[in-house]
């Protein structure tokens, strides 16, 4: 192993994370996540609809606006979906593997493979349907340090933790 | 030193019969802590009917069968070592058995109760590096055995584990030296530097929680009748001034009291290639840590302590989340020199303590805070002071300059120092609060940036270690990106262990 700690560095020759180039996640994690907001609104709406206040001439504008309002917060809750589908990507570099997330409060999280406890890949019912999976990586650093990318095809998700895994075996031979 | 060899735990033993005593004694303290407001209600009806006799009945068959049980578990309570497991047989119907191997052992700390002392037991609690639930406490083992058994679960680890550190090969010189040691002198510094405001809101909780107990066993009516005076007192100014300072009293006095109870005769030793902080007047606890456990060093003051050269040393050590807190080894009353020390047995290349000069964030970090406070505290006065109520609307706009002043001082002093093996984060507002993580024991870091940080191109990065996470908030993108860039390039070309 070298002796690391003396090489003088320049800022400017380090791999950069503002030139990583993510992969988006499969299409059909949108639909999936437009559904599962679909099911919540429609629940308001058929709550909406049996409402009490419909009697009431006085109140019925209330329902009207409250209408509105419902239209308004799932057109913009679907925006958002979408720009965060957009946004949402993962890469792997040789020694860590990003994930970016969240169009409005935007973060991107790296983890080196040297660091990784375990890698497992799992699936909800819906996503099953789908043929999608989520790897989720674990390190020692808790939740806040663990990785998880959903919207992955189940092949790419089993590949990605295999080749997690076998990075980190690797590392421990070092 | 006792020989370790005069135990031998290769045969099923018993925890000493003091253990008996302390579980049930343990036991009976859990039950009153449950009821005491039912029994405070029957010893003021006393002499009502025959239900609290009836009760009182209940009371002690209950006490009566779990002392049986518990007797009856300690009889069925076995320990011993098998190769390089720990292995805990118990239980009366159902039969467990529980083998720890020596490599997942993460620490063994003592624990001492008033019981123990006066039986000059210990209780020995063993963290394992399992999830929640994988620890495992043994009530009271002699003192002798429980060092001996602790000795020899460590020797049997650090020969076992093949990733251990080439550090640790020097073992056989066992060295203690005591870094620092309270006296009383400085144990009542350390009271009186504490932070009094906590205090004063644990009394105020506490008095409120008491009220609501008194209120659902059916005493509300006492406390109303007592509460009824306290218009006619806060309505003079002279009786406020009285209540105040009787208030600052007792808040100052539980400081104190607390620390004078919880940190009576701390001690704080250099073992091999660790740290072992003993501490307790009655309760004496005993936590230990390998330096390469540790993850992360603060040291704290708060302002009373700058103003006296008092600071507080706290060590994180790689755990679960759950169980962080109490894993961390915290050491007051320390000065300069002891910080300086204490820094230098973990970080041995760079004087961290002294190097003043710091990379500052951004000014956002004042201003995005300080604008949120400013909405919150002037619509609050506004609506106060268009109901009239001018007083407390005039007290938030004092509230609101304090808050101000508190974050221009946060954001003064925040910063970062990045050295060639460890990261510094300076903060604090009236006193100071500093963290150094070696760039090795980062396990993964986030670069976040909100909208309000995009505008205006500043991102915040967290460093997640093992020990907890440490934010550095507030930086130009570019800086942010580099300093990410930096560490993991440090964390990925680095040979050596985090843990």
């Amino acid at each position: 192993m070298l002796p690391f700690d003396n090489i003088q560095l320049d800022p400017e020759v380090l791999p950069s994370v503002d030139d990583i180039e993510y992969v988006g996640l499969e299409r059909p994690y949108l639909t999936i996540a437009l559904l599962q907001n679909f099911f919540l609104f429609g629940a308001c709406v058929i709550f909406w609809l049996l409402s009490d206040q419909w009697k009431d001439a006085d109140l019925r504008y209330l329902l009207y606006w409250g209408g509105l309002a419902l239209l308004v917060l799932v057109a913009l809750r679907f925006i958002t979906i979408y720009l965060n589908f957009k946004w949402k990507g993962y890469a792997l570099r040789e020694r860590d593997l990003a994930y970016k997330k969240g169009w409005l409060f935007r973060s991107i999280i790296l983890v080196p493979f040297k660091r990784v406890q375990h890698a497992e890949v799992s699936q909800g019912p819906l996503a099953r349907m789908f043929g999608l999976a989520r790897l989720k990586v674990y390190t020692a650093g808790g939740n806040q340090s663990d990785l998880s990318i959903p919207g992955l095809t189940l092949e790419r998700a089993e590949q990605l933790k295999r080749f997690v895994l076998k990075k980190l075996d690797h590392g421990e031979e070092e | 030193m006792e020989r370790k060899s005069s135990f031998d735990f290769f045969t099923p033993q018993r925890q000493s019969y003091v253990a008996i005593l302390i579980i049930v004694l343990e036991m009976f303290r859990k039950i009153i802590r449950q009821i005491w407001p039912v029994v405070l209600v029957l010893f003021i009806n006393t002499g009502r009917g025959s239900m609290g006799d009836r009760f009182i009945l209940l009371l002690s068959a209950i006490g009566l069968v779990s002392g049986i049980l518990s007797i009856i578990s300690f009889f069925k309570y076995y320990f011993y070592v098998d190769e390089d497991e720990l292995i805990v047989e118990r239980g009366i119907l159902r039969k467990s058995k529980t083998s720890i191997p020596f490599d997942r052992i993460q620490t063994i700390n003592f624990e001492q109760e008033i019981m123990h002392r006066v039986f000059n037991v210990a209780k020995l609690k063993i963290d394992t590096a399992g999830s929640t639930g994988s620890e495992l406490s043994l009530h009271a083992l002699s003192w002798p055995m429980a060092n001996a058994l602790k000795d020899h679960v460590l020797s049997q680890k650090s020969g076992s584990s093949q990733n251990t550190n080439e550090i640790e090969g020097i073992e056989e010189q066992r060295t203690e030296k005591e870094i620092m040691k309270v006296d009383l002198g400085s144990l009542l510094k350390i009271g009186a530097t504490e932070n009094h405001l906590r205090s004063g809101l644990v009394i105020l909780a506490f008095g409120f929680w008491m009220f609501d107990q008194l209120r659902e066993v059916g005493l509300g009516g006492y406390v109303d009748r007592a509460t009824e005076g306290w218009e006619l007192i806060l309505s003079s100014m002279l009786t406020v001034g009285i209540l105040a300072s009787i208030f600052a009293i007792a808040a100052f006095s539980l400081s104190l009291v607390r620390t004078v109870f919880r940190y009576f005769d701390l001690r704080l030793v250099r073992e091999e290639s660790g740290f072992k902080v003993i501490y307790g007047l009655f309760n004496r606890r005993q936590t230990s840590a390998k330096d390469k456990k540790i993850q992360t060093i603060s040291w704290s003051q708060n302002w009373l302590q700058k103003k006296v050269g008092l600071y507080e040393v706290f060590l994180r050590q790689a755990s679960s989340r759950e169980v962080r807190a109490r894993r961390a080894i915290t050491v007051p009353g320390c000065d300069r020199s002891n910080v300086f020390e204490i820094q230098q047995y973990l970080l041995r290349h760079t004087d961290y303590l002294n190097s003043d000069d710091k990379a500052g964030v951004s000014k956002h970090y004042f201003w995005y805070a300080a604008r949120n406070s400013s909405i919150i505290l002037l619509a609050a006065a506004a609506v106060l002071w268009y109901v009239g109520n001018t007083l407390v609307a005039i007290f938030f706009g004092l509230f609101l300059i304090y808050t101000l002043f508190r974050l221009y001082l946060r954001w003064k002093k925040k910063g970062y120092v990045v050295f060639n093996d460890a990261v510094a984060v300076k903060g604090g507002s009236f006193g100071a609060k500093h963290t150094i993580l070696e760039n090795h024991k980062i396990q993964s870091i986030q670069l976040k940036e909100s909208l309000y940080q995009r505008f205006r191109g500043l991102a915040s990065l967290e460093l997640s270690t093992a020990g907890g996470t440490v934010m550095i908030p507030f930086l130009e993108k570019k800086v942010a990106q580099q300093l990410l860039d930096y560490l993991l390039y440090r964390v990925e070309s680095s040979a050596k262990a985090w843990m």
